[in-house]
């Protein structure tokens, strides 16, 4: 369904000088610097298929994105959706794919909720049948029919999620793109779109490219993963593997009050394990522990912590995807 | 008690000048729009010159009410500089901020909105004196003595038109200020400023001088403070009020700063009333 | 056909926001008036001091300055938007939503808005046209009727193709209304006969930027002052050119375009 191929993106940005005499600087000089943001990606993806690709902030996954819908033409390298350039028939492939992105809204602002679905409805095309049937489906998935006459200025974040999904699958898409589409929801909200990213693609095959820092979306919706990180790929494969091989691994952060002591501690001589599975960073008078929960617990870490120094505030963390994201990029795992 | 005062003075200078700071940077880092303007200025300044030409080689007179066509060369020149100088667009400002919500971030502040309005006017000012009036004005002096033998006028000349310069800047932030009010009464702020823009062009005399008005509207003009925002401070500059005269105009701006002010405290209390009644 | 179906549910939905703020409206409508009486006033005041300006009388400048409002009122009326790709739709990377869509960009850019304060500019510009012929005793037959037509039609592409022109630049720029605000402004020059100009400026707005074939040879023609094939003729030739130039500076800049970061 999705073939990408060395696909790359250069941007190339003006230099900015700091301050105000940067600014006054600025008035008369110019210097290009040039930043891949996607460097030489390549992956297939088949039909039916979800797949979330995942990276840290600014790894490029929107830009990639962007570029398999067209927005943007890659530097170098290509891509076909369903045969199709994207960045060279911008139309017939907007046809045939449906984009939400989180952070920005596509629906039209001024307007009732339903008039924005009569739009669409001429824009793609739909007929009058087709459009019912949809209508009643993504009421029954999303819920629309609660805000439906609404204005879109008014409506909350979730409620406008929801209505962006809604209408980036009237006209019945073969591949559906989300970035980021549970960005700043609550848990119910959550629920009911991952349910109904679901739905869609058991029931229409539809083919799902999603970017998320939830872990519980990729947990729940897909079956294959790809993280990239500064533009590179660095995993593609099942979610599974992933998660047997780094879910495990939590951070514990603890301040004291003053860390000299602990600075003398070898933590992994004490307990006998290797660096990977236990790794002490020490910054000032924070103390930052990497562990591995299958093979010490939190509170043997915190109490060694504590016969050392006054404690003045302690945290643990799971290892979210970024964390996961980064220890692959180090290890190179596949 | 004297000293106390300087430094409370010198204190909310400090206070407010960064506002003043942060438009000049904001105005400098859109350097592409920057040059443009400048040089949209100029076209405007030229269109009217050639208009002027035209004019004078039509009439078959040497002097049109009381202007030969190198007073009135002077009076386009100076009354587009001054018209940049004076007119900072105080009341768009408010237009935005009741607009997007933010005037009430500025009631809660600790600070006299209208001072901060002030100081941002002031700075948007600076930027247009260094860029582009000043060049605009150096040219043209250069460019009128290569062609025309004209000097500039006379330093004290120059001092006095800045002084009623700066007070036709007063005028015009007050009288701003006194429009930007109505913001908090109708959502469409940018319509009525146009209309604003196009009949203060006129009556401040910056499209044309105000001797060519007919006499009722003259005498009518008199009682508006529209025609000392402008047209006053370029004939000072032009030579044609000095003296007592001059003095008599410097009074009579006086007069509409201290009426604009107390006219803007009153409007500016019921407005916020207004806004704190229904809720901004 | 589907684009025209389409414009008309943009145009429907516009027009039933805008019947919620009919002030709003007539505020606009009136403020476009305001503008175009203050160019009027001054050619009164100036008309007290002299008997004709460079050979034109007073009814035909106004003719020509009602006239140059035309084009431009419609251009205004329909494509106003574009000046919002020159100011910020690419700098924020709003042009995505209209590259998700299976509609020429161009189009969805257009119908986002319908600005109704130009009719205001529309009826100033109708109103001076008619009175001063009216006064010329110009009598406009039917072969001219047409001719004025298409006039104003080419007028506004032309209109529109410029804007459209440096709008596009912001593609490679970001922003490019400083440069749209220069090239409009040298628009007010055709308000008035070219002949006051100097050989200079008349061939900038002859042949750079056009606008002298928008408003002032387009109305000499009608005035009886030009033949037909040198003014409306070279008029219809111009819209053309310089849409087809817009249109691929537009189209050559969505390949370029990049989006913003987030
Ligand atoms: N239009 C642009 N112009 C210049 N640089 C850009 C542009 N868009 C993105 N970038 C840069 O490219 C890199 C990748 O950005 P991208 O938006 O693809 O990241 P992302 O993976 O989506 O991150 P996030 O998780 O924060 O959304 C970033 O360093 C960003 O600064
Ligand atoms: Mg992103």
């Amino acid at each position: 369904m999705i073939v990408v191929e060395n696909l790359t993106k250069e941007f190339k940005s003006f230099k900015k000088y700091p301050g105000f005499k940067g600014t006054v600087k600025g008035l008369f000089t110019r210097e290009v610097v040039g930043k891949k943001a996607v460097d030489d990606i390549s992956f297939r993806i088949g039909e039916g298929e979800i797949v979330g690709y995942i990276g840290s902030n600014g790894a490029g996954k929107s830009t990639t994105i962007k570029m398999m819908t067209g927005i943007l033409v890659p530097t170098s390298g290509r891509c076909v959706v369903n045969g199709i350039i994207p960045y060279e028939k911008r139309m017939e492939n907007a046809q045939q794919i449906g984009a939400v992105f989180g952070q920005r809204t596509q629906l039209w602002w001024d307007l009732p909720l339903t008039e924005t679905f009569s739009i669409l409805k001429e824009i793609y095309n739909v007929s009058d049948k087709d459009f019912k049937n949809r209508m009643d489906f993504l009421d029954q998935v999303l819920n629309l029919s609660e805000f439906i006459n609404n204005t879109v200025r008014t409506l909350s974040l979730g409620q406008r999620m929801r209505a962006d999904l809604g209408a980036a699958l009237l006209h019945n898409p073969k591949v559906l793109y989300l970035d980021e589409p549970t960005i700043g929801l609550d848990v119910v909200v959550k629920e009911n779109i991952r349910l109904a990213i679901k739905e869609i693609n058991k029931e229409y095959k539809t083919t799902v490219v999603l970017t998320t820092h939830d872990l519980g979306d990729i947990e729940e919706l897909c079956n294959r993963i790809i993280i990239i990180d500064a533009g590179k790929k660095v995993y593609d494969g099942g979610l599974k593997n992933i998660r047997d091989t780094h879910g495990y691994m939590r951070i514990i952060d603890i301040d004291v009050k003053n860390a000299d002591q602990i600075k003398d501690i070898d933590f992994n001589a004490r307990f006998n394990l290797l660096t990977e599975d236990l790794k002490v960073n020490i910054n000032g008078n924070s103390i930052s522990v990497n562990f591995n929960r299958n093979r010490i617990s939190a509170s043997e870490i915190a109490s060694l912590v504590m016969e050392n120094a006054t404690v003045r505030d302690m945290s643990i963390k799971d290892t979210d995807i970024n964390q996961i994201v980064k220890k692959i990029y180090k290890n190179g795992v596949n | 008690m004297d000293t106390q005062k300087k430094s409370s003075l010198r204190q909310k200078f400090k206070i407010y000048w960064p506002f003043a700071v942060s438009e000049i940077q904001g105005a400098l880092s859109y350097r592409g729009r920057f040059y443009f303007f400048i040089l949209a200025r100029l076209f405007n300044i030229f269109i009217t010159y050639f208009l002027w030409k035209a004019i004078f080689a039509s009439s078959g007179q040497e002097i049109i009410n009381g202007f030969t066509f190198n007073n009135m060369v002077g009076y386009i020149f100076i009354s587009y500089i001054a018209a940049d100088l004076i007119n900072s667009g105080a009341s768009r400002y408010i237009g935005y901020e009741v607009v997007d919500g933010s005037i009430a971030i500025n009631l809660i502040r600790p600070i006299n909105y209208r001072i901060r309005l002030f100081f941002t006017s002031l700075g948007n000012i600076i930027c247009r004196l260094i860029m582009p009036t000043l060049p605009i004005w150096i040219c043209y002096t250069i460019i009128r003595y290569i062609y025309a033998q004209e000097l500039p006028p006379a330093f004290s000349t120059i001092i006095q038109f800045f002084f009623s310069l700066i007070l036709s800047f007063l005028i015009m932030f007050l009288f701003e200020f006194c429009f930007g009010m109505l913001s908090f009464y109708t959502t469409y702020i940018w319509g009525l400023n146009v209309v604003k823009y196009s009949v203060l062009r006129f009556f401040t005399g910056e499209l044309i001088p105000i001797t060519f008005f007919p006499t009722v509207i003259r005498k009518a003009l008199r009682f508006m403070p529209f025609s000392l925002m402008n047209y006053t401070p370029v004939m000072v500059y032009l030579g044609k009020i000095s003296g007592a005269e001059y003095w008599k105009s410097i009074a009579n701006q006086v007069l509409w700063v201290v009426l604009l002010y107390f006219l803007g405290s009153f409007l500016w209390s019921r407005a916020i009333k207004r806004l704190t009644i229904l809720g901004g | 056909m589907r684009y025209i179906r389409l414009y008309k549910v943009f145009l429907l939905q516009y027009l039933k926001a805008l019947m919620q703020s009919k002030v709003d409206f007539f505020v606009g409508l009136i403020a476009f008036f305001f503008t175009q009486l203050a160019g009027i006033v001054f050619l009164y005041l100036i008309f007290e001091h002299i008997p004709n300006l460079n050979g034109w009388s007073f009814e035909q400048l106004l003719f020509i300055y009602g006239f140059a409002q035309l084009p431009r009122g419609i251009d205004h009326l329909f494509t106003d938007y574009i000046w919002m790709l020159a100011m910020r739709m690419v700098i924020r990377g709003e042009f995505d939503k209209y590259l998700l869509r299976p509609i020429n960009p161009l189009f969805q850019l257009i119908a986002e808005r319908f600005q109704p304060d130009a009719i205001g500019e529309i009826l100033v510009g109708m109103i001076l046209v008619v009175t001063s012929c009216v006064k010329m005793e110009i009598k406009i037959g039917f072969f001219n009727s047409i001719v004025f037509v298409v006039s104003i039609v080419a007028g506004a592409i032309i209109y529109t193709a410029i804007k459209l022109f440096f709008a596009s630049i912001a593609f490679w720029t970001k922003d490019s209304i400083g440069l749209l605000q220069l090239v409009y402004e040298t628009a007010d020059f055709a308000k008035y006969p070219v002949s006051i100009y100097d050989k200079k400026v008349r061939f900038i707005l002859s042949y750079i930027f056009p606008f002298a074939f928008v408003a002032f040879y387009p109305a000499s023609y009608f005035i009886g002052k030009a033949k037909l094939l040198t003014t409306v003729g070279i008029e219809v030739l111009i819209a053309i050119i310089t849409i087809t130039i817009a249109y691929a500076t537009f189209n050559k800049g969505l390949t370029i375009y990049e989006s913003a970061g987030n």
